[in-house]
């Protein structure tokens, strides 16, 4: 910044708090620079500059290039000019949404030089180019670092709490997948998205917490960004197993995961890449809770595992990439999830064929046609359409019958479920009766303690929930190079979705006044968006203007056609400078999203502890917005050192709440009536891995108030203590309200030649090792009375404590029949740390303590009190202490109900995982 | 070792660990199922809510009887106990979701194959009297709710109610035969009770939701019924200690064997030519052909009624009920 005139414009900016950025979430970056003659240094006009052997600029008179479009990940780069050497550089990093800036130096001879080694890497550091808060998650780093799945990788970024990102809700990013938008509308607050893209085919990840481009919408909080890689110009591939089988019972949680990756060159210049990660355990969800205490629970012997609670998932890709002409690609691209799960669920603990399970399957298929403008044209131009079909099924209750295991959780057997036919056609007529193939539960008769409490046995809870979600989105996307100082990106998208629910709970039962109907829904929301975005640059100040207009109709019959559809403008800024080594950020921008179609829709349930039995969807729900400012700073203390301070604020407006709906008090009805903001410091410091070893640290200060929690909280005066709270006019700690988190993550690699030989091999020789430390303080949560209906303090007003993990991976690097591969250890929760994940919200603790469990004994046995005769399946020798065949009485009963209590309620997912070791073994050919 | 060793070695060690069992996780619990004690006679059921009706599965495999289902509306469900006594093997129950009425599974009868037969009471909680009863025809497979062959009250030709069924017996062709009842019911102030008075013996042949039904002449007034392997009817008449017998094919029965000295008889059983049956509150066990009787004497004043012998002949299953109180069930071994 050498003019103060700009500097003044820069101060005034900031002082606005100004937000937003270039076009993040892309595919492609840029390479930049100067071709010069080596011996004058004088710029060459007219050489050929190559990206991966094809011709992608001519140099101007000033001897500068702009390649636009250049896919993400690493590419060789060649400059060429007659009478001069031609000079190639072999590793030349691209990352999305980046620019690469290579200066090249031709020598004038006729003689070609060999290739040169030499990494350019884009230095989004001091860039001032790059305005959003982007942290990248490299292939590289998927491989190195004790990361199984992109969502694992992607909650290491700073302000990720899970898949909340800078304090907002659940289900307030969207996912970037090769540039086309994908999200899970229907119940992205409470769902996945259904479709988990295997690490191997993943060129790079990113997470984008601000200055989304115009480009990009369906998102408040964050843009996850992925970008696969084609097929490769020779055939190569990866196969690894990892498993925890022999390391000891306690260590051993079932898993096995298969990945094989192939992808490589086909006739035509066309390239394949194909990609199976199957992984599968039996415990899906491992915990860390303690051990029982009574020595007669089963869990007593083996408390690192539980039954009932299996989960396998199959993920599938496909791409395959035809170039075409002389600089049009066309890519096609698949993706297949099926993931299933058997849940635990502590009531039919002793009963697990008639526990509940899941099936999440997604597909999607998309076509990526890119059309370059050929270098002669005097304006740069891209031009991207694409198009993507992605469907979404879930489904969940009682299995017909169970798995049958084939190899460790994998299962040859289907996922059928009670009910799925009434289901799929959501025929709620015939499921006004009790559907076939459901019965009664009752109390199970299979437990240690026999007596008829707490346990369920003999039948399902009766639930049948399904829905269906898809979308064919359409999406044309046009960079434009205006100058060397000026780009333009326009373009937009339509999208047309469909959306189907069923859900129907106590289907043993009738409907009747205890019983609620089944709920259904069928319709077809549409949506569409256009954006302009300019970017303009002088020397190094930046200047990035955006405006988005998003569009959705919900279509919904439920309303009788009467809703109309709704519309948002989003504005977006951002402006960036280099000053004294630094480059400072002051972005501003708005954000929309329509909300979760589950909001529109009616729902059935069973429990009460939530919004009642019956709940109105409200198909007349608006966008929810974000309004976003963030002032950046980033600098290189060293060559090898980066430093990032990120301070922010997001003030969140029409967030989907419940409110009360009539005068039943069970009954409640959605509304865009939820507003608060979110306030945060994240720093981020980074050595870059050099000599040996490397390190990132982020912390991340935040908070985050609203005044509802989520959108299932009722909004509606809290009365605490003498005092009542108005909502409206008090906000309160959101769920995901992290105050302090810290992430390092280290890693290090030893040098080829370390350490002594041990039996002609030195063991300790290019070993790589990663480790990744977090600590955060605790999320909120309310406390309330014993039962449950009374809030004791505000709101969110209680804190869990803080938590602490360490997670480690050492990996060997071996050769094998000639190929490359290598053993690895790869350890979760190193240190056993015995994380409080969540808390009784009537207790503050994780369990119900003796009072509480004396209590609930005391209630059922006065439920039940009648004698148990040596006949009944229930009678158990030990509790009859006058061994007169019968246990009779408080004296022989309440000991057993007591025990049934204890047992019944174990805090079993109140902690973190264990320490999980997993051993795997991976080929590359 | 070479690195390629080396590599090969551990590619080995993880394929040997791949055809490693996992271990897995705990399974249900399970209470060990044995009698509650060795000797006999042996009691086998504790309930204070009777255990009454009991009768043989095929092979000895098990004793099947109604029992209280401990529901406040005092459905009466079917059991099944193992052959020597312990914990319930299966129950079977009708429609416990609704707490407006009462169902009673009760008699249940037990044919080869597995066929079974059983009544079927309905009533609002707390009537005296039930709206409906019904012989239904099922399997052990699959019990509920069967075929209902047969619906109580009912007036035949003749013009005399039919009220209710006791004593079924299937018949190695597949049809039963049960002793016809008229029922009568005590209201108040007198306790509530029902009063069965057999009529007559019928043999009824299912088929599908209906049958067709003949009474077994000779036998107005049978008190107890029971089969033999090959057939044939016996049955006792009141006030006097004859057992009558009706061959197969046979239009009439004769008398088959005095049991003298004791009394009416109960509750008669055959197998082969051995015959049990209950006289004054003993039960007497006699081989026909040696003109051989044993009397077994029920301990702690007990009342013994409806033995079911087993279909090998060696065990007997009784009812046993003290003075005032509902009855349990007992397991002796045939003399």
């Amino acid at each position: 910044m050498r003019s103060p005139l700009l500097a003044g414009c820069l101060a005034a900016l900031a002082a606005c708090a100004l937000g937003p950025a270039r076009a993040r979430g892309q595919t492609t970056g840029t390479v930049v620079g100067v071709v010069r003659d080596g011996s004058s240094q004088a710029p060459l006009h007219g050489a050929q500059v190559l990206v991966d052997g094809r011709l992608a600029a001519l140099t101007d008179t000033a001897g500068g290039y702009e390649v636009r479009g250049v896919r993400s990940g690493w590419h060789q780069l060649t400059a060429r000019l007659i009478g001069f050497a031609t000079q190639q550089h072999d590793s030349v990093l691209v990352r999305s949404g980046e620019t690469t800036t290579l200066d090249l130096v031709l020598q004038p001879q006729a003689v070609q030089l060999g290739a040169v080694t030499v990494q350019a890497a884009p230095d989004a550091v001091l860039d001032p180019l790059a305005t959003a808060t982007v942290q990248h998650i490299s292939a590289d780093d998927l491989r190195h670092l004790p990361v199984s799945t992109l969502e694992e990788a992607v909650a290491l970024s700073a302000g990720a709490v899970g898949d909340s990102y800078r304090g907002g809700r659940l289900g307030e990013q969207a996912f970037i997948v090769d540039g086309l938008g994908l999200k899970n509308q229907l119940d992205a607050s409470t769902g996945t998205l259904g479709l988990n893209l295997p690490p191997d085919i993943l060129t790079e990840a990113s997470l984008v917490t601000n200055g989304f481009s115009a480009r990009y919408g369906q998102a408040l909080s964050g843009l996850i960004n992925v970008v696969t890689k084609d097929g490769g110009d020779a055939w190569q591939g990866r196969a690894a197993y990892e498993t925890d089988r022999g390391l000891g019972a306690a260590l051993d949680h079932g898993l096995d995961r298969v990945v094989l990756e192939a992808d490589g060159p086909l006739v035509g210049g066309a390239k394949l890449l194909a990609a199976v990660d199957a992984s599968g355990r039996l415990d899906a969800d491992p915990v860390n809770a303690p051990p029982p205490t009574d020595p007669r629970d089963p869990r007593t012997a083996q408390p690192w595992m539980l039954p009932h609670n299996a989960g396998q998932e199959l993920d599938a890709a496909a791409k395959l990439t035809v170039p075409f002409a002389t600089r049009q690609t066309l890519r096609l691209f698949a993706l297949h999830s099926d993931g299933r799960q058997l849940l635990y669920d502590q009531a039919y603990k002793y009963d697990q064929s008639f526990a509940p399970a899941q099936r999440l399957t997604g597909d999607l298929v998309t076509g990526h046609l890119q059309l370059v403008a050929p270098p002669s044209l005097s304006t740069p131009l891209l031009a991207d359409l694409r198009v993507g079909w992605f469907t979404r099924d879930f489904e969940r209750g009682t299995l017909v019958s169970q798995p049958s295991y084939a190899f460790g959780a994998f299962a040859n057997s289907p996922f059928d479920f009670v009910g799925e036919g009434i289901a799929r056609a959501r025929d709620t007529v015939a499921a006004r009766g009790a559907v076939p193939g459901f019965a009664v539960p009752d109390y199970s008769v299979n437990t240690p303690w026999g007596v008829p409490a707490f346990f369920l046995g003999g039948a399902s809870r009766g639930e049948i929930a399904w829905n269906h979600f898809d979308e064919l989105r359409g999406q044309v996307d046009v960079d434009v190079g205006l100058s060397r100082q000026a780009d333009l990106f326009v373009g937009g998208e339509a999208v047309r979705q469909r959306v189907q629910t069923f859900q129907r709970v106590l289907a043993y039962l009738p409907v009747g006044d205890s019983v609620p109907p089944a709920t259904a829904s069928d319709f077809t929301p549409t949506s569409a968006a256009a954006y302009a975005e300019g970017q303009f640059r002088s020397q190094d100040l930046a200047l990035t203007v955006g405006v988005r207009y998003d569009r959705f109709d919900p279509h919904a019959s439920l309303a009788g056609g009467q809703i109309t559809a709704r519309s948002s403008l989003n504005p977006r800024l951002a402006v960036s400078a280099v000053l004294h080594g630094a480059t400072f950020v002051a972005s501003w921008g708005r954000f929309s999203q329509a909300p979760d179609f589950q909001y529109m829709v009616d729902a059935a349930f069973e429990d009460t502890t939530r919004t009642g039995r019956f709940r109105l969807g409200n198909p007349n729900l608006g966008f929810e917005q974000s309004t976003q400012y963030e002032f950046s700073v980033r600098a290189r203390p060293a060559a090898d050192m980066s430093l990032r301070v990120n301070a922010y604020v997001k003030q969140l407006t029409g967030l989907v709440a419940s409110v009360p709906f009539g005068v039943n008090p069970d009954s409640s009805i959605f509304g865009n009536i939820d507003y608060g903001s979110v306030k945060g410091v994240e720093v981020l410091w980074e050595r870059e891995l050099k000599d040996w070893w490397g390190v990132r640290v982020s912390y991340t200060l935040q908070y985050a108030t609203a005044t509802a929690s989520n959108a299932f909280q009722l909004r509606q005066p809290q009365i605490v203590g003498a005092d009542t709270i108005y909502p409206g006019q008090v906000e309160f700690p959101m769920d995901y309200d992290r105050r302090h988190g810290v992430t390092i993550v280290a890693q290090a690699r030893s040098p080829d030649a370390f350490g002594p030989r041990v039996l002609g091999v030195r063991p300790f020789a290019a070993l790589e090792g990663a480790a990744i430390v977090r600590y955060s303080s605790g999320l909120p949560y309310s406390l309330t009375n014993a039962a449950g209906d009374s809030l004791l303090g505000a709101p969110n007003g209680e804190r869990l404590p803080s938590q602490f993990t360490v997670d480690a991976l050492l990996r060997r690097p071996l050769r094998l029949a000639g190929a490359q591969g290598s053993v690895y250890l790869d350890v979760r929760n190193l240190l056993g740390r015995r994380n409080v994940v969540a808390v009784r919200r009537d207790t503050g603790t994780p369990g119900l303590g003796a009072a509480g469990i004396q209590a609930a004994a005391l209630a059922a046995y006065a439920a039940n009190p009648q004698p148990i005769p040596y006949e009944s399946p229930r009678y158990r020798a030990w509790a009859d202490t006058n061994h007169d065949g019968v246990i009779a009485g408080q004296a022989e009963l309440l000991p057993l109900y007591l025990a049934a209590a204890q047992d019944y309620y174990q805090p079993l997912f109140s902690y973190g995982p264990p320490r999980l070791v997993r051993l795997g073994v991976e080929l590359i050919f | 070792m070479s690195r390629r060793a080396c590599a090969a070695a551990a590619v080995a060690a993880l394929a040997a660990l791949a055809a490693c069992e996992h271990a897995r996780p705990f399974a249900a619990y399970v209470e060990p199922n044995v009698p509650f004690d060795s000797t006999y006679p042996r009691r086998l059921t504790f309930s204070t809510s009777g255990d009454v009706e009991p009768a043989w599965l095929p092979g000895d495999s098990g004793i099947i009887y109604a029992l209280s289902s401990g529901e406040p509306n005092q459905d009466q469900c079917l059991g099944v106990l193992p052959p020597g006594g312990g914990h319930l093997v299966r129950i079977v129950c009708h429609d416990l979701a609704d707490p407006d009425s009462t169902v009673l599974l009760r008699a249940p009868a037990v044919g080869a194959g597995g066929r079974l037969a059983y009544l079927r009471e309905r009533s609002v909680v707390g009537a005296a009297a039930p709206a409906a009863i019904e012989l239904v025809v099922a399997t052990l497979a699959d019990p509920d709710p069967g075929h209902a062959v047969l619906r109580f009250p009912y007036t035949d030709a003749g013009g005399t109610l039919h009220g209710s069924a006791g004593s079924l017996r299937w018949l190695p062709g597949g049809d039963l035969v049960y002793i016809a009842e008229q029922l009568t019911f005590a209201t108040p102030p007198q306790p509530p009770d029902t009063i069965a008075t057999p009529l007559w013996i019928e043999r009824l042949t299912p088929a599908g939701d209906t049958a067709t039904i003949a009474v077994v002449p000779g036998s107005a007034g049978a008190t107890s019924l029971a089969v033999d392997s090959a057939g044939a009817l016996y049955f006792t008449l009141p006030g006097d200690s004859v057992v009558y017998r009706v061959a197969p094919g046979a239009a009439s029965p004769s008398s088959w064997y005095v049991l003298g000295g004791i009394g009416a008889l109960s509750g008669v059983q055959v197998h082969g030519n051995l015959l049990v049956a209950v006289g004054d509150t003993n039960l007497y066990v006699v081989d026909v052909a040696a003109h051989t009787r044993v009397r077994v004497t029920p301990p702690d004043s007990l009342r013994l009624a409806r033995p079911a012998l087993s279909p090998s002949g060696t065990r007997l299953v009784v009812e046993a009920a003290r003075p005032g109180l509902f009855p349990d069930l007992w397991l002796y071994q045939a003399p």
